[in-house]
């Protein structure tokens, strides 16, 4: 096969669930529940297969195409064009992930087919969850950010619906709210960043932008010392926090266990949630290029293990208990991505997907069984091994590999985190390909003891919840219910995963691949000169046992939990999540909720009343006037038409008179329109025969020109036409036998000197032949005559002493009546248009 | 005897304007109906007259017809109209009939 045909796999992949999605969405109400699972877990099934053979063609430091169409183009300044393709990548890294979704979602839809077996709405569930496989495999598979972040966006919607599954239940419905709002503030920075980036490097695709790395060095803003790369790895953390549940925007991720429990298995803890360490390393050049934020994330990455390890110890619901885990073990990852280890946390990625989708589904199995309804509470279960004993023996796999117990997959990739940041703690220099990285050494010391904590409180729920679930004696009275073949098929499945998916990393012949290609995929952070040593194996699996022994002691043989007596009021506060929630509401949801609430006030007081109501009112009562009209009696209605002729008659018929004096090409003329039953009559001179109409009155429309012989004798206007305010219209002033002053706003003041501001510097009257012009100003002539139809220029400003014409207009409408009109033109004559200057006959002539 | 356009248009409106005017006043439904009538033709007067000034076509004429047509049709449809107003109301007084108000 070539590389074309093997990536039209890649497309293969992504559709199929897409297909299935579409199927049961549309169709499902039609079909029979059998065809929908048939539909369900073959599409999910295919894709896997799919993948799989993809994956398996590439090798090390190889990737995959699959080249679709251009989706976007942004224009950015300078005719530069950012391409934005629908591409699909599958490289080591996008591969595992494309490789480990589908395997584990086509277990879990397995699964689901029996645990959802009696649902009425079967099918709105299955397009769900495939519709949530699709858009995760647009996430791992994007060659480039937007892509990525339609598949983000995806996974957030898939989320929401499934969280809100049983949605008639208001609170399950308030917790997908929740989870939906909580990942729109991470989305807000992922936005940011790639608007940066955009502008930045001029291009989204992340093997570009990853060869372009050196660009983020420049300071984020001028002036500081913080570089792009840590803005835009914060930025790009800041969207993890929410998608993949750390401190400060973890709290979601609980309340997300309102779903039925297989989307907890998928989405809440196998794959989606693990989104944010995909984009971490999938960008890993941009995030080792700036230790400050490689710190932020060590540290809150380990506070977030600790913290959410704590909380779980105290949980007494089985899902809750595995969400916190879940939480811890995301912080895990996300201290290993502080210490650049991206291909420890990627491993751990994998190896906590196989553990965790099983111990979720175990979870749902013996929620199946016992018919419990949203969560399972351990004070009503125990002693379940007798009866469930496929699940017991899965479900305990799954708790060792949880806790890190020696030769399980946990144990592996917690080791290979532990190793890495307790290099970091010991001072070993470290360094991405040629980059050195800096972390200081107490923020590493801080976070391996808090992960070390964290890793003991680990191993102790871990099997608490075990002891607490299957041993012991039954602290119920249900008969539990046989579990079927459909869901502990996959329990099977995954428990070998979780043993055996450590193996890979191990350095046995014939299984390098996968670590050495991994690695290959990422820019890891490494130690400069050898490092290693063994402690922190030692350390970790010393942590696991201390941990697992306190549970035994406690537990083994209890029947009552003697953990709320031992912690007293720390244990109240670990069960409400230390408090996190009250504070969040609190501080954000009280003042918002205050502002919306001034808001919608504000809205339906003053605005509806001022734009709805009073306008509102006037229509009415205008329609109650008009209203009163309809009488329905027939001679009333009548004379209302009557009037209603006459009118129009009227509008028609009265004497109206409108003409329009255009000035162009030199010449000045008067426009007569031409209008219904209106006919004109014109004298221009004024000296009783008319120029238009000699004969009798003609109809518009009617063009007459007026020429200079048609002026007045001895009346003229001064035409001003400032330049700075254009040429256009000028500023016409009746002259009389008196001196008349132009002002500095007549004149434009922008040319005058600027003592003469406000002197009044030109006085114009009427003389016999023109008008005289007298200036003060210091480098004008004293004083010049302008002759009509002349002009002459004071500083910029050009005056033109026009003729007048008087106009007389008669109009006669159709009954004969006539209006008369007498208009007063100032004629703009053939030498307006230029800009000639007149020479003046003044004594000093000009300069 | 040739006469003026203008006393075949004085005539029109004066008829008209009888016609517009009983329409109005009156309160009986036949003599409105007459009125109506009246209105009518007069408007088919001047179309003849009209004709008459401009006698080189026949428009006038031909829509005069057109007019006597719809006047026939009007007067069918508006008698039957009165006798169904009167077996409903009892009364030929069209004040009565005011179903169609606010």
């Amino acid at each position: 096969m070539g590389d074309s045909t093997l990536s039209i796999l890649l497309l293969l992949t992504v559709l199929s669930p897409l297909a299935g999605a579409i199927v049961s969405g549309a169709f499902g109400s039609k079909l029979p529940r059998t065809a929908i699972s048939a539909v369900a877990v073959g599409s999910i099934t295919l894709s896997f297969v799919f993948a799989a053979i993809a994956y398996a063609a590439i090798g090390a430091g190889e990737a995959l195409v699959y080249e679709g169409y251009r989706w976007i183009t942004i224009p950015l300044s300078g005719g530069r064009e950012v391409p934005i393709e629908f591409a699909l990548r599958m490289d080591a890294l996008s591969g595992m992930m494309t490789v480990m979704v589908t395997g584990i979602a086509a277990l879990i839809h397995l699964f689901s087919t029996g645990y959802m077996s009696e649902e009425r709405s079967y099918a709105r569930y299955f397009a769900h969850l495939n519709f949530f496989t699709f858009s995760m495999l647009i996430l791992v598979l994007a060659s480039n950010l937007p892509l990525l972040f339609v598949g983000w966006e995806g996974v957030g919607l898939a989320s929401y619906l499934l969280i809100g599954f049983w949605h008639s239940n208001l609170a399950y419905e308030a917790a997908a709210r929740k989870a939906f709002i909580m990942n729109r503030i991470g989305d807000l920075a992922v936005l940011v960043a790639i608007f940066i980036i955009v502008q930045t490097a001029g291009t989204l695709d992340f093997t570009e932008i990853n060869a372009s790395v050196a660009l983020f060095d420049a300071a984020a803003i001028d002036g500081l010392s913080m570089t792009k790369a840590t803005l835009l790895a914060l930025l790009l953390f800041w969207g993890c926090t929410a998608k993949s549940a750390q401190i400060p925007l973890f709290t979601w991720l609980p309340d997300a266990m309102a779903g039925p429990t297989p989307v907890s298995a998928l989405i809440h803890a196998a794959t989606m949630v693990t989104s944010g360490v995909y984009l971490a390393a999938r960008m890993s050049p941009v995030f080792v290029s700036s230790s400050t934020a490689l710190t932020v994330i060590l540290l809150v990455g380990a506070l977030t293990a600790l913290v959410a390890g704590l909380v779980a110890v105290s949980q007494n619901q089985m899902k809750k208990v595995l969400a916190f885990s879940t939480v811890s073990q995301l912080g895990f990852m996300f201290a290993a991505i502080g210490v650049g280890a991206f291909s420890a946390a990627l491993f751990h990625v994998l190896t906590h997907a196989f553990f965790k989708a099983l111990l979720f589904l175990g979870s749902g199995a013996v929620m199946y069984a016992v018919g419990a309804d949203g969560d399972a509470h351990l004070d009503q279960l125990g002693g379940l091994r007798k009866k469930l004993t496929v699940t017991a023996i899965s479900f305990l796999i799954g708790v060792v590999a949880l806790a890190g117990i020696p030769l399980t997959a946990g144990f592996f990739s917690k080791d290979q985190i532990l190793h890495a940041v307790f290099g970091v703690a010991s001072g070993e220099a470290l360094a991405a390909g040629d980059r050195a990285i800096e972390i200081p050494g107490w923020a590493g010391v801080a976070a391996l003891t808090m992960l070390l904590i964290a890793a003991i409180a680990t191993a102790f729920y871990a099997f608490k919840l075990y002891l607490r679930t299957f041993e012991g004696e039954p602290r119920s009275e249900v008969e539990p219910k046989a579990v079927g073949r459909s869901m502990t098929l996959p329990l099977v499945v995954l428990a070998v995963g979780s043993i055996a998916a450590g193996y890979l990393w191990l350095p046995v012949e014939g299984m390098e691949y996968f670590a050495e290609s991994l690695r290959a995929s990422v820019l890891d952070a490494l130690p400069v000169e050898g490092g290693g040593g063994m402690l922190a194996m030692i350390l970790g699996t010393a942590a696991a046992l201390l941990g697992l022994g306190i549970a035994f002691g406690m537990y083994r043989g209890a029947t009552e939990d003697p953990l709320p007596n031992k912690l007293g009021k720390a244990n109240e506060l670990l069960m409400a999540n230390l408090g996190i929630d009250t504070l969040y509401r609190r501080v954000f949801i009280a003042p918002f909720g205050a502002i919306s609430r001034f808001v919608r006030s504000f809205d339906r007081e003053t605005v509806d009343a001022l734009f709805v109501a009073i306008p509102a009112l006037v229509a009415r009562g205008g329609a109650w006037a008009v209203t009163r009209l309809q009488s329905g009696v027939v001679h009333a209605q009548g004379t209302l038409i009557a009037v209603g002729v006459l009118l129009l008659f009227g509008f028609y018929f009265y004497p109206r008179l409108s003409y329009e004096v255009i000035h162009e090409g030199g010449s000045s003329a008067i426009l007569l329109p031409e209008s219904y039953g209106t006919r004109y009559r014109v004298d221009l001179d004024g000296d009783g025969r008319y120029e238009l109409g000699a004969e009798g009155f003609e109809s518009g429309p009617q063009r007459i020109q007026i020429a200079n012989a048609h002026a007045v004798e001895g009346e003229y206007r001064l035409l001003i036409y400032p330049a700075d305010r254009g040429a256009d219209e000028p500023i016409e002033i009746a002259l009389s036998g008196s001196p008349t002053m132009l002002t500095e706003r007549q004149l434009g003041s922008h040319y005058l000197p600027k003592g003469a501001r406000g002197s009044r510097p030109v006085v114009v009257y009427q003389s016999e032949e023109g008008v005289r012009i007298r200036t003060n100003l210091p480098d004008e002539d004293g004083e010049r005559t302008l002759l009509p139809g002349r002009q002459t220029l004071i500083g910029t400003t050009r005056l033109y002493l026009a003729p007048l014409a008087r106009v007389r207009i008669e109009a006669e409408n159709a009954f004969g009546h006539v209006t008369t009109e007498t208009a007063e033109i100032a004629l703009r004559g053939r030498s307006a248009g230029s800009r000639r200057v007149i020479p003046l006959p003044s004594a000093g002539g000009a300069r | 005897m040739d006469i003026e356009i203008s006393s075949y248009i004085v005539l029109g409106a004066l008829l008209f304007g009888i016609g517009a005017i009983g329409f109005l006043v009156r309160r009986n439904f036949l003599i409105q109906l007459m009125s109506v009538e009246l209105m009518l033709n007069s408007v088919n007067l001047l179309l003849v007259g009209f004709n008459r000034a401009h006698a080189s076509s026949h428009d006038g004429q031909v829509f005069t017809f057109v007019v006597i047509a719809i006047a026939a049709a009007e007067a069918a449809l508006g008698l039957a109209l009165a006798i169904a107003y009167y077996r409903f109301k009892n009364s030929a007084e069209t004040d009565l009939g005011d179903l169609l108000r606010h």
